[in-house]
């Protein structure tokens, strides 16, 4: 079962993705359909095949699926951004179909078509954060939620991914009630929390802007995870550099700046990798010009990922309005000044751009 | 919420956290130990008479699973706790909602349990709730129903059932009666919600002690070696919501307890934002007649040291500083000083940003590109780079390595079946130049060995070159070429099965890339009898410069099918071998239709001299029933090809000759030879241009002026 289970998955991820790079008309897409639908006949439970998304749990004919791989991983990624919980299959499904229906999904548009042996849908799920609660109430037991799932990081350890999840859903339904980006991200009430509530902060600008650009939920989703967990590195620099109310010396700065790295390296070892926060956490202090930290010469092509250059700003708009113990915060409308003189060379000018204009009825209403 | 369940709650509350955390144990003993080990049997021991306890009370526990929580009637356990989110968690995974322990339960079936909830491969859900009611008789786990689990959940954090549990918790707290470590813990509950609470309950008859354990609640929590400055903010939250007469007590049993540790205050407060610390000393001041003179002393120093920050850098090195963990360039830092700095405020500044931020962007092209950007392939691109930087950091370590390398691995394998190879070929230079450099040569040698060596890795590569290859053609090229020890005789093989002509010349492309390698293995294979085989051993022999082996293919110039003698007899003229002229000349005065023509097409190729005077020959040839005339176009173009000055005459003729029959074909050679003409010396055909440019032919009209065109701009060059 279980075997099968990951032969049709990967069926249907590879045809999707060669309908992606080759369209759906490419020989292979229908060779693979063909392939899925063999493998189904052994995966039928009373003539019908159920794949569902529970949280992050995969349920496959009313039972829960433990495993995980890379295929199985992009396949619910694939769902969620389809905004299907559930597909059910039942027999007689021909390749044909399975191949339209494959086509659709690869687009990523939702499900139009009528398939006959193929249904698709939602499960209604209650989002457990409080309904009309306090946002700064949410945000901040967010945050101290966020400290919880911080403190458990350990190299020997799981991330709590499932935790995680439920703060972003909290954050993408927090910022749909509120539209004041300034009254969502959280203020800091003390030094020692201030990691926990810029990565909260962070995440929510970076929704904040994802959203505005007109990005989809699942991928909110995505860029709300990279950013909680852009600084994750920082939980492998020694304490008495993190935690120094001083400033750094020449040697505590460059242990700071291996945090990307740690990041990386602990993202990139876990069961299931976390594909946007690896990218983010690794490159959120590269510069849009290609310079910063880490130094790379591997990546010279390759520019920074859109999420990073998302995080990068967030990062930047967050550390210089928070007041820290040897430094005073940045004004609103000096940050705006300096974002944009810092575009296009730090920071993607439409990004800044985007941002900017976004924030643009908060700082109006301030000035 | 009643009393006798308050009373009930902190008793059973510690036995069952006990029981818990000894079932806990006592799990992870059977994950990790051999049956029958001793570490086993005592961890079961335990967990047995904690449970046999609890019996005692009750007949049968039931634990409620939701997620990461255990809930025991209507109650939480206290979710902060690790093992009880562990033990959660664990069940949750399983697919199982709730577990009943029975009276009656032996310490067997508490190992069989164990072992069915650590089993990675076995059943899950309804078949382990089916397989546990079959062999644990005093166990009963209760599947999760996957129609309704989270609208469940959703209930269980209603705000009014958390309401009811606040106001137990205060209640408890200020009685004593709370078991130390129970309930949702003070920090959680909102300080209005605890000030609304401690304002209903207590009066000024309520003893001290009462205040301390709130106290003592917040500022000191169960484990903490020290107080936590959160803890601190949120405490004079609570306090400044209190009813004034409840405020000073507070402030008075909190000014003794602070001025116990006054160093440890000050550690507190210079963490604190300066807003926070405001409002504390505002509180304190406005009370300070009720705090003792070392407290309000250190607030009143810490208010001065508050004021004074100037910089907006953590530090500076040079032009460039530092805010937070950001490094800002030059630039940006000069903005800084206050002269510059003030110009980003300006009325002027911000009608600019106004403007700016009116004009939009041209369609939704970014917004296009971007979503692309955080497509699966693309996102699958950066992390598997980034990973492959990983490898070569100095950071990670060689357990970091094993692990990276193998989850690279999965990458691959779905780069191999969606034909991405230019990163399938990152991973393995990589990983080459790690074994060369690397901190962890030897692993990389072994993945290499192990990965891209393994008998399945080479047919599933030939199998996505023949689906993707010619699509993804430089990066199928370049990947074949860098693993050419491994490629080069299944890609050989491939080519002698294929039957599809544009896959062959996809797969022959791929082997003379691969180059020298080829040469002897395909040497190896002249001994085919298939003659389609020997054309192509023979070709690829001659793409991949096999001079050496070219006595061999000599062997094939007379082969009966001509596809293979001229295979090879191109490739004597490719290497120039001092039988080639000897074999052409053969050739074009062959008798077999199919030799002469390959012979004429391949004299024009190789620009062959010496067959000039056999190429005039078969275009001065009588043609009495209009045979000739397909060899003399072939002749006709294999001559303007060599450009010899020697056909000119012969050309003339042709143009000049008339014709009452076959007067269409001579026409067509007519054109053909004005098609032909500018690799002659121009001197030569310069009268033949001249009669073109006044021919009734409109198309040899335009030919010889298209080639009168080109000699002028080939001289102008020259000049």
């Amino acid at each position: 079962m279980k075997n099968g289970v990951f032969a049709f998955i990967a069926d249907v991820m590879t045809a999707m993705s060669n309908c992606s790079l080759y369209g759906k008309g490419h020989p292979a897409v229908l060779h693979l359909s063909e392939k899925a639908r063999d493998v189904l006949e052994d995966l039928y439970n009373e003539g019908r095949f159920t794949i569902s998304l529970l949280g992050d749990s995969v349920i496959i004919n009313e039972s829960p699926f433990p495993g995980r791989n890379l295929h199985m991983h992009a396949f619910i990624k694939k769902l969620r951004r389809s905004g299907i919980d559930k597909i059910a299959v039942t027999k007689g499904v021909t390749a044909a179909e399975l191949k339209e229906f494959i086509s659709e999904l690869a687009a990523s548009k939702g499900i139009s078509g009528t398939y006959p042996h193929i249904v698709s849908g939602i499960i209604e799920v209650k989002l457990g954060d409080g309904g009309g609660a306090d946002v700064s109430a949410v945000m901040s037991e967010n945050v101290g939620r966020v400290k919880e799932v911080f403190q458990g990081v350990s190299r020997f350890k799981q991330l709590d991914m499932v935790g995680l999840e439920d703060i972003v859903v909290s954050f993408i339904s927090t910022l749909r009630r509120e539209q004041n980006i300034l009254k969502v991200i959280s203020p800091v009430k003390s030094y020692s929390e201030y990691t926990y509530a810029h990565n909260t902060n962070v995440a929510v600008l970076s929704i904040f802007q994802a959203e505005s650009l007109g990005f989809k939920d699942d991928v909110l989703h995505d860029i709300g995870l990279a950013g909680l967990l852009h600084d994750v590195g920082k939980m492998f620099v020694a304490k008495e550099v993190l935690e120094k109310k001083d400033k750094l010396t020449g040697s505590e700065w460059e242990e700071m700046r291996k945090h990307p790295v740690y990041g990386a390296r602990y993202l990139a070892t876990l069961p299931d990798i976390p594909k946007y926060a690896l990218v983010a956490a690794y490159e959120h202090h590269m510069k849009f010009n290609n310079s910063g930290y880490p130094e790379t010469t591997r990546r010279s092509g390759d520019r920074q990922h859109i999420i990073s250059q998302l995080n990068s700003i967030s990062d930047f708009f967050d550390a210089l309005r928070t007041d820290r113990p040897y430094r005073k915060s940045v004004e609103l409308p000096s940050i705006i000044g300096l974002l944009t003189e810092s575009s296009g060379r730090d920071f993607n000018p439409h990004l800044v751009k985007n941002f900017l204009r976004s924030v643009k009825g908060v700082t109006t209403a301030l000035s | 919420m009643a009393e006798e369940q308050q009373e009930k709650l902190p008793l059973d509350a510690k036995l069952l956290a006990d029981t818990v955390i000894e079932l806990n144990i006592s799990r992870r003993s059977v994950g990790f130990y051999p049956p029958e080990h001793p570490i086993i049997r005592d961890a079961i021991e335990r967990a047995y008479q904690h449970l046999q306890k609890l019996f005692e009370i009750r007949n049968g526990i039931t634990l409620g699973i939701a997620k990461d929580s255990l809930v025991v009637d209507e109650y939480i356990l206290d979710r902060g706790n690790p093992v009880f989110r562990e033990f959660a968690s664990v069940l949750h995974a399983r697919g199982i909602a709730a577990i009943t322990f029975t009276s009656g339960l032996k310490q067997t079936e508490l190992v069989k349990l164990h072992e069915f909830i650590t089993s990675r491969e076995g059943p899950m859900g309804k078949e382990l709730a089916a397989k546990a009611e079959k062999e644990i008789a005093h166990v009963t786990l209760s599947p999760i129903d996957f129609n309704n689990f989270f609208f469940v959940e959703g209930a269980q954090r209603s705000s009014s059932s958390r309401g009811d549990i606040w106001e137990d918790y205060v209640y408890g707290l200020l009685e004593g009666k709370l078991f130390d470590g129970d309930g949702p813990g003070i920090l959680s509950i909102p300080e209005e919600a605890v000030a609304d609470a401690v304002n209903a309950m207590v009066s000024e008859e309520t003893g001290e002690e009462s205040y301390d354990r709130v106290i003592t609640a917040y500022i000191r929590k169960k484990g903490e070696s020290r107080m936590s400055s959160e803890a601190f903010t949120k405490f004079f939250s609570f306090v400044e919501r209190l009813r004034p007469e409840i405020k000073r007590q507070f402030l008075t049993r909190t000014g003794m307890r602070l001025s116990e540790d006054i160093s440890e205050v000050e550690a507190i407060i210079s963490e604190m934002t300066s807003e926070n610390f405001q409002k504390i000393a505002e509180l304190l001041t406005a009370h300070e007649s009720h705090i003792p003179t070392t407290l309000k002393n250190l607030v009143d120093k810490l208010t001065a040291i508050k004021q004074v920050k100037t910089s907006y850098f953590d530090f500076r090195g040079g032009s460039a500083a530092v805010v937070d963990d950001i490094e800002l360039g030059d630039d940006v830092v000069k903005l800084f000083d206050e002269d510059n700095f003030h110009a980003y405020v300006n009325r002027e500044y911000q009608k600019e940003l106004e403007l700016m931020l009116e004009t939009k962007t041209k369609g939704n092209f970014n917004a296009y590109l971007y979503g692309k950007q955080c497509e699966e392939e693309s996102i699958d691109h950066a992390a598997f780079e980034i990973m492959l930087e990983l490898l070569c950091s100095d950071l990670v370590t060689l357990d970091d390595y094993r692990t990276i390398i193998a989850k690279l691995s999965d990458f691959v394998d779905i780069f191999i079946e969606t034909g991405r190879f230019g990163e399938v070929l990152d991973m393995y230079n990589t990983l080459n130049a790690q074994i060369q450099h690397g901190k962890f040569g030897d692993e990389a040698a072994t993945m290499i060995e192990q990965f891209f060596h393994s008998p399945e890795f080479i047919p599933k590569l030939i199998d996505a070159f023949r689906v993707w290859g010619r699509k993804e053609r430089d990066g199928a090229v370049r990947l074949a070429a860098a693993l050419r020890h491994l490629t080069a005789t299944p890609l050989l093989e491939a080519l002698i099965e294929e039957q599809d002509p544009s896959m062959r010349k996809f797969l022959i492309s791929v082997l003379e890339a691969i180059g020298s390698d080829v040469v002897p293995l395909a040497a190896k294979r002249l001994n085919d009898s298939r003659w389609y085989v020997l054309r192509n051993m023979i070709s690829l022999i001659r793409a991949c410069d096999g001079k050496k082996e070219v006595d061999k293919v000599r062997t094939f110039v007379k082969h009966p099918n001509v596809e293979v003698s001229m295979e090879a007899l191109r490739t004597l003229l490719h290497f120039r071998t001092a039988d080639a002229g000897l074999h052409l000349r053969s050739g074009l005065q062959s008798e077999s239709v199919d030799v002469r023509t390959g012979a004429i097409k391949l004299a024009g190729n190789f620009r062959v001299r010496d067959a000039v005077p056999y190429l005039i020959k078969i275009v001065e040839k009588r043609d009495l029933f209009g045979n000739e005339s397909f060899f003399k176009k072939d002749a006709l173009k294999a001559l303007g090809e060599i450009g010899d000055g020697r056909a000119v005459d012969a050309l003339l003729k042709i143009y000049q000759a008339k014709s009452l029959i076959y007067q269409a074909a001579l026409e067509e050679l007519k054109v053909e030879i004005f098609r032909n003409l500018t690799s002659y010396p121009f001197e030569s055909v310069k009268k033949l241009i001249d009669l073109g440019l006044s021919s009734k032919n409109a198309e040899i009209q335009a030919l010889s002026e298209k080639s009168l065109m080109a000699f002028l701009s080939s001289e102008e060059k020259e000049v």
